[in-house]
């Protein structure tokens, strides 16, 4: 599995990474991000400023941080729906300079097509991208066998529940076999048991189907249990407060959430979440 | 047996359904009947209605004949209101400078009283049956526009920046989410359009015309034929239900989905 060392990115770590991105470990870089909106009134809002982040290839890496913090925005700008104001980053070793098709993304909200059925939605970024190598429909089957839903192929998304609508989403995120899959707080939407159960599921899919896997939450708790590092961000402008490497051991189980350290991982994320702890932000200014 | 179970309670649904409104419907009329034979209303005030479907069946054939051609100018302004409506709707939704450029042009003429707008049409286009195609047409254009750019403007941005991040055409973010999307809106559009259509046409027939079902009341309560008046707008009333309810059939078959999943 290659991780990378678990160092808040400055500029000297990122150059001396270079060489990472030629083994290939490295998979998404981001050098000196910016990102400022124009409001309606013209008025400029900071969304990102200098933000150095890179990920490697199959890492688990779980953003936590405040509401409206930029993280979504981050995401954005990874994949290549909305352009950097400032820097670059870096997929692949390429500058990213458009929508990248070899992510798969999952929302908050399942947004499955209600005019399509479970199969049909799942075969959706095949349709868009007019794939015909293999069989797709197969593939869709497997996916959703996966995920526990075989037999509701057919079925339509308001026959199912929310758990079941989000696993549906995340088979559509994987079908076209992305590198990357983007999770914006995926299961925020969940009530807490489904929640867990949703995570579990996560970590068995992750260790059938090996991919990068960047993931936003608000929880702490989920961020622990799944990450390989943990980045914590500070409000407007967003920065990356610190990285944390979680160094449980794969797969997880549940009861690695009783473990003594476990709780100290919280703990720790959360003062710095709360700003009582600094030593992130002295270490990237 | 579970099928006759079955059976028997969609009878019961079905009885519960359309009992309640049938016999709403049939006591009202025994009691108009009733009333107006009590106190011996005259005929050319307010007929009976055994006094307006006799009036309706001595007429016949005719009738058919103004029906069917209200009908004709119906559905042809509804058409073209769909046909122009829709990719009006389009190009509001594709483009903020078209959307600036139409809605004020798609307000004025709905702010124009159609009332006042249907003579000068029959001046330029006589007494035929286009004046009263561009009435209805008028008239039912409005909501579908409104409507259907509300829809194409619905999907989620989720979808959308889903369909964006897989490098999806426009013609794909149209054809694949948009429309399907809309559907659902463009519906209730066409509802109140259709309605508004059967209006527009009698209206375009009062300014003036020689036949269909708004002439034949212009002309019957000329003549005192009030029973004969009545039929017609009984006649406009069940073409109005039957043309509603044939689109809401449609959009039953298109969108079943539609209000199950929110």
């Amino acid at each position: 599995m290659g991780i990378a060392p678990s160092t808040t990115a400055t500029a000297a770590d990122v150059e001396a990474d270079h060489r990472d991105i030629a083994t290939n470990r490295v998979i998404i870089q981001a050098v000196n991000v910016s990102k400022v909106y124009q409001s309606s009134d013209g008025e400029k809002i900071t969304a990102l400023t200098s933000l150095n982040l890179e990920v490697s290839e199959n890492e688990f890496l779980v953003i936590v941080g405040p509401s409206g913090c930029g993280k979504s925005t981050l995401l954005k700008l990874i994949v290549g729906l909305l352009p950097v104001t400032d820097g670059t980053i870096y997929f692949h070793g390429q500058p990213v300079r458009g929508p990248r098709t070899d992510v798969g993304m999952v929302f908050q909200e399942p947004v499955l097509l209600p005019w399509r059925t479970v199969r049909q939605n799942v075969l959706f970024p095949i349709e868009i991208l007019r794939r015909k190598d293999r069989d797709y429909v197969e593939e869709s089957d497997r996916l959703l066998t996966l995920v526990g839903l075989s037999g509701f192929q057919d079925k339509m998304p308001y026959e199912l529940s929310g758990g079941m609508q989000q696993r549906a989403a995340i088979c559509r995120a994987l079908i076209h076999d992305p590198t990357v899959l983007i999770m914006d707080e995926p299961f925020g939407a969940l009530d807490a048991m489904t929640r867990d159960e949703m995570g579990a599921e996560l970590l068995r899919i992750w260790q059938h189907r090996r991919k990068t896997v960047i993931f936003v939450t608000h929880s702490i708790r989920e961020a622990v249990w799944l990450a390989d590092r943990v980045v914590v961000m500070t409000a407007r402008p967003a920065k990356i407060a610190d990285i944390i490497k979680i160094e449980f051991e794969r797969p997880r189980t549940d009861k690695m959430q009783f473990l003594p350290q476990f709780g100290r991982y919280v703990e720790e994320i959360g003062d710095i979440v709360a700003g009582r702890r600094a030593k992130g932000l002295l270490c990237q200014d | 047996m579970p099928g006759l179970t079955l059976r028997r309670a969609k009878i019961g649904a079905f009885i519960q359904d359309w009992g309640p409104p049938t016999l709403t419907l049939a006591a009202l009329v025994v009691a108009w009947e009733a009333v107006s034979k009590i106190f011996s209303v005259p005929i050319w005030l307010f007929p009976a209605p055994s006094e307006i479907a006799a009036a309706v069946f001595e007429r016949g054939s005719n009738l058919y004949f103004h029906f069917g051609i209200t009908l004709y100018e119906t559905i042809c302004g509804f058409v073209l209101a769909i046909l122009l409506g829709v990719p009006l709707a389009v190009s509001v939704t594709h483009s903020r400078v078209l959307s600036n450029t139409i809605y004020p042009l798609i307000l004025v003429t709905q702010s124009v009283p159609k009332v006042a707008f249907a003579p000068i049409l029959l001046i330029w286009f006589g007494y035929g049956d286009l004046p009263k195609i561009i009435v209805a047409f008028l008239v039912a254009f409005f909501p579908i526009v409104v409507d259907t750019a509300t829809g194409l403007r619905s999907p989620a941005p989720q979808a959308l920046d889903l369909a964006r991040q897989l490098s999806a055409s426009q013609f794909q973010i149209y054809t694949k989410i948009r429309f399907p999307s809309a559907l659902p809106h463009f519906f209730s559009g066409l509802k109140v359009a259709i309605t508004l259509a059967v209006i527009g046409a009698v209206i375009g027939e009062f300014v003036g015309s020689e036949s269909g079902l708004g002439f034949l009341v212009i002309e019957s309560t000329s003549h005192f034929k009030t029973p004969l008046a009545f039929g017609a707008m009984a006649l406009l009333a069940l073409m109005s239900m039957v043309l509603f309810g044939i689109v809401v059939a449609i959009e039953r078959i298109t969108c079943p989905w539609y209000g199950r999943d929110h």
